[in-house]
């Protein structure tokens, strides 16, 4: 029997950093990998992989010092009151723009493939109520939500390998690592932000039951998150080329739009792996959503996080409407990732540990 | 809250009533046949660039649904409009039919001659199906000389027009001069290097028939390539499904069967010049031969090997030959270099055409006959 104490197991923490990152992002990956490293795009999400395991670590090494406190009196404990404050309102504003972001990045796409003549704001607000529903439950909900995904998400997964595996030419994945070594850095930086999402890791401390496993469930999720990455990627490139995957802007779609199923018994799949991608974005939205109200509830030293949800609704909603198309829509989220995203994701982590591990030193 | 919710949830369910298309309401476009009338440019200098010229004639093969449930022979209706583009095009469908036009199951893309002459329009009309996600990628794509004359095909054995003609280009698998391009196929290599090759189907009395190909380059139509060569190139860039090479043996024309074929490439470089060394490995049946004479011998049967291989050599070269006087590069050759010889293919990225033009070739084929058969 499962308690019910608003605490989640270890195979849940892995479900979390599994299923928060894969989003929108998923849609544009390949393109822009094709962009900046051609076809060595499967190596530099490796190595994204490998630097976004290495935040895990210094996450876990963090959490296992201060483990049953909050983040953000670990914030304060190692920076002081002033500095933690500032940086978690940097990471609050973050999580809330991501959640913006990704959900208007969802409506742009539901728009074009699905629902063209509906308004924008009437993809965003149902979304955006759906997402609140849940995260304003807790984290122990939104961990059995994502059990309870997690095999539609398998089941596209297997669906999408099956179908493509045979009918590509992967000769178009060559030449190997014929790349200068900065632009394999910028691959490298675009395949780490892909794994944003995983940052959430960061909060989820004080909710486990047992934070023992904690770095080696993630790590497994991380594993596994790359692999799915590196597939995506390796069909794209097999199916369209280098050259013309460029040219798209969700290739992942187009991917899947190109499927002939064989014995064409059933046509039209795109709809059917498409409502279940929706799946997908909701469950990092639902995790962001409750990532900015936990930061958010500890600043304001409320203990409900349930009211702070709907507290910024209106502002999740007013900055996903901000970007006038979708080419700035695209550049608001490469600034937010150039400017917050580094910081949260990359430097923080490890300044965290990095000052950790000088504090333990003199204690 | 919860009322208040309950409302919110309401919004989920009535969402989706701004794209209500009943089924009915919709026409399924099955084929689009795209021809060029005239030449005119639009010439409008005001705010209306509407309804000026009618540059392009765009047909919609619609199957009509009430035909094909009540068994009658001809069940495609030709939506045909004459407008300056295709959105043009679209929207003046929507002033004379009832119906939506819907493009999920489109299926082939004719494309006359002279749209593949007009750069301009050809490229209008590949970025007009590249942009939207409704369009069907896995559509085929055929050119013909005589738009009017093949929408106006009716099929022997099928009822509708499209699937006729796509089956046809289907039997690629068991035709060798014969190819078939779908959209992906198409407009990966169109929009990257302006180049492609498109089958092209003809009215021939009362049938479409498939013979030979266009190349295109620059974005528009380079020049007719006859039959002969497709095998050649079919072989070269490994995509041979199936089909016979006849073969001179005794005096006798006999038809080998190809059942596989695999090409491996080598590049060197000599003297300037790349140096392709081309190995075929082929596997067949014998289909004919003459009668009465005894086939079943381990020395006649190498002796029709070696004669095979001899002829497909040859015909390699010329196709070889033939695609280099083209001036580009068809075969695929600078792709393979890149994947595989990326150094050379740095040497000479900058003149690709040039360095194709004066690479040497060498074929060395492996034909193997496999079965000959229930006769001896």
């Amino acid at each position: 029997m499962v308690p019910n104490d608003d605490k989640i197991s270890q195979f849940q923490v892995a479900l979390i950093v599994f299923l928060t990152p894969i989003g929108v992002g998923i849609f544009t990956l390949p393109s822009t990998l094709a962009k900046d490293v051609e076809t060595n795009g499967w190596l530099s999400l490796i190595l994204g992989g490998l630097v976004c395991l290495l935040e895990i670590y210094f996450i876990c090494c963090i959490a296992k010092k201060y483990s049953p406190a909050k983040f953000t009196d670990v914030l304060k404990q190692l920076f002081g009151k002033f500095l933690g404050t500032i940086f978690a309102v940097i990471i609050f504003i973050y999580f809330l723009i991501f959640s913006a972001l990704e959900v208007r990045l969802f409506a742009e796409t539901t728009k074009m493939y699905l629902l063209y003549k509906t308004p924008l704001e009437y993809i965003i607000i149902p979304f955006l109520f759906l997402g609140i529903i849940l995260a304003r439950c807790g984290i122990e909900p939104i961990a059995r939500f994502f059990e309870a995904v997690i095999y539609l998400v398998a089941i596209t997964f297997i669906l999408v390998f099956l179908l493509y595996l045979p009918k590509s030419d992967y000769s178009n994945l060559l030449p190997v690592l014929r790349i200068h070594p900065l632009k394999l850095l910028k691959g490298v930086e675009d395949s780490f932000f892909s794994f944003s999402g995983f940052e959430v890791l960061l909060l989820l401390f004080p909710f486990m039951r047992d934070s023992k496993k904690s770095f080696k469930v993630s790590a497994i999720s991380i594993m596994l998150i790359t692999f799915i990455y590196v597939v995506i990627f390796v069909q794209c490139i097999a199916r369209f080329g280098v050259d013309y995957t460029k040219t798209l802007l969700y290739p992942t779609l187009s991917l899947i739009k190109s499927s002939d199923v064989p014995g064409a018994f059933i046509e039209g799949i795109e709809g059917l792996l498409f409502s279940l991608w929706i799946v997908l974005i909701f469950t990092t939205l639902a995790m962001f959503i409750f990532a900015y109200s936990v930061i958010a509830g500890d600043l304001l030293k409320q203990k409900e996080a349930k009211h702070i949800v709907i507290l910024f609704l209106p502002a999740v909603y007013i900055v996903s409407l901000l970007p006038d198309n979708i080419a700035s829509t695209f550049e608001l989220v490469d600034k937010l990732i150039k400017s917050l995203g580094y910081f949260v994701i990359l430097i923080l982590p490890t300044l965290m540990f990095i000052v950790s591990k000088i504090k333990g030193e003199r204690a | 809250m919860k009322r208040l919710m309950f409302v919110f949830l309401a919004m989920l369910i009535f969402a989706g009533c701004w794209d209500k298309i009943e089924i009915e309401d919709r026409i399924f476009v099955y084929g689009i046949a795209i021809d060029k009338v005239s030449n005119e440019l639009n010439k409008s200098k005001g705010p209306f660039y509407e309804y000026v010229n009618e540059n392009i004639e765009v047909t919609f093969l619609i199957p009509n649904p009430s035909k094909v449930v009540s068994g009658e022979q001809n069940v495609f209706e030709n939506i045909t409009v004459r407008a300056g583009s295709i959105p043009e095009a679209i929207e003046k469908v929507f002033k004379k039919q009832n119906r939506h036009l819907f493009f999920g199951h489109e299926k082939l893309l004719i494309l006359g001659e002279a749209v593949l002459r007009d750069d301009k329009i050809l490229k209008e009309i590949v970025d007009w199906i590249d942009r939207d996600p409704q369009k069907n990628r896995s559509s085929f794509v055929v050119a013909t000389k005589d738009v009017k004359g093949i929408i106006n095909i009716t099929p022997k054995l099928e009822k509708l027009l499209v699937p006729y003609i796509i089956g046809t280009l289907k039997n690629q698998e068991e035709v060798s001069t014969l190819l078939n391009i779908d959209f992906n196929g198409f407009v990966s290599n169109f929009k990257v290097n302006g180049v492609a090759i498109l089958p092209i189907i003809n009215k021939v009395k009362d049938e479409g028939v498939i013979k030979n190909v266009f190349l295109i380059k620059d974005y528009k139509l380079l020049k007719e390539v006859d039959d002969r060569y497709i095998r050649g190139y079919s072989i070269l860039t490994n995509s041979l499904k199936g089909g016979r090479k006849l073969f001179k043996y005794k005096d006798h024309v006999l038809s080998y069967l190809i059942s596989n074929s695999h090409a491996s490439l080598e590049a060197k470089e000599e003297d300037g010049k790349i140096n392709f060394n081309v190995k075929v490995k082929m596997e067949g049946d014998i289909e004919d031969f003459i009668l009465n004479e005894d086939l079943l011998k381990a020395d006649i049967v190498h002796n029709i090997e070696k004669s095979i291989k001899e002829q497909f050599e040859n015909e390699l070269y010329e196709t070889v030959r033939y695609f280099q006087d083209t001036g580009y590069d068809y075969l695929k050759l600078k792709d393979w270099t890149k994947k595989h010889q990326y150094s050379l293919y740095k040497k000479y990225e900058k003149n690709w055409d040039e360095a194709f033009k004066t690479a040497k070739f060498n074929f060395d084929f492996e034909v193997k006959i496999r079965r000959v058969g229930v006769v001896r």
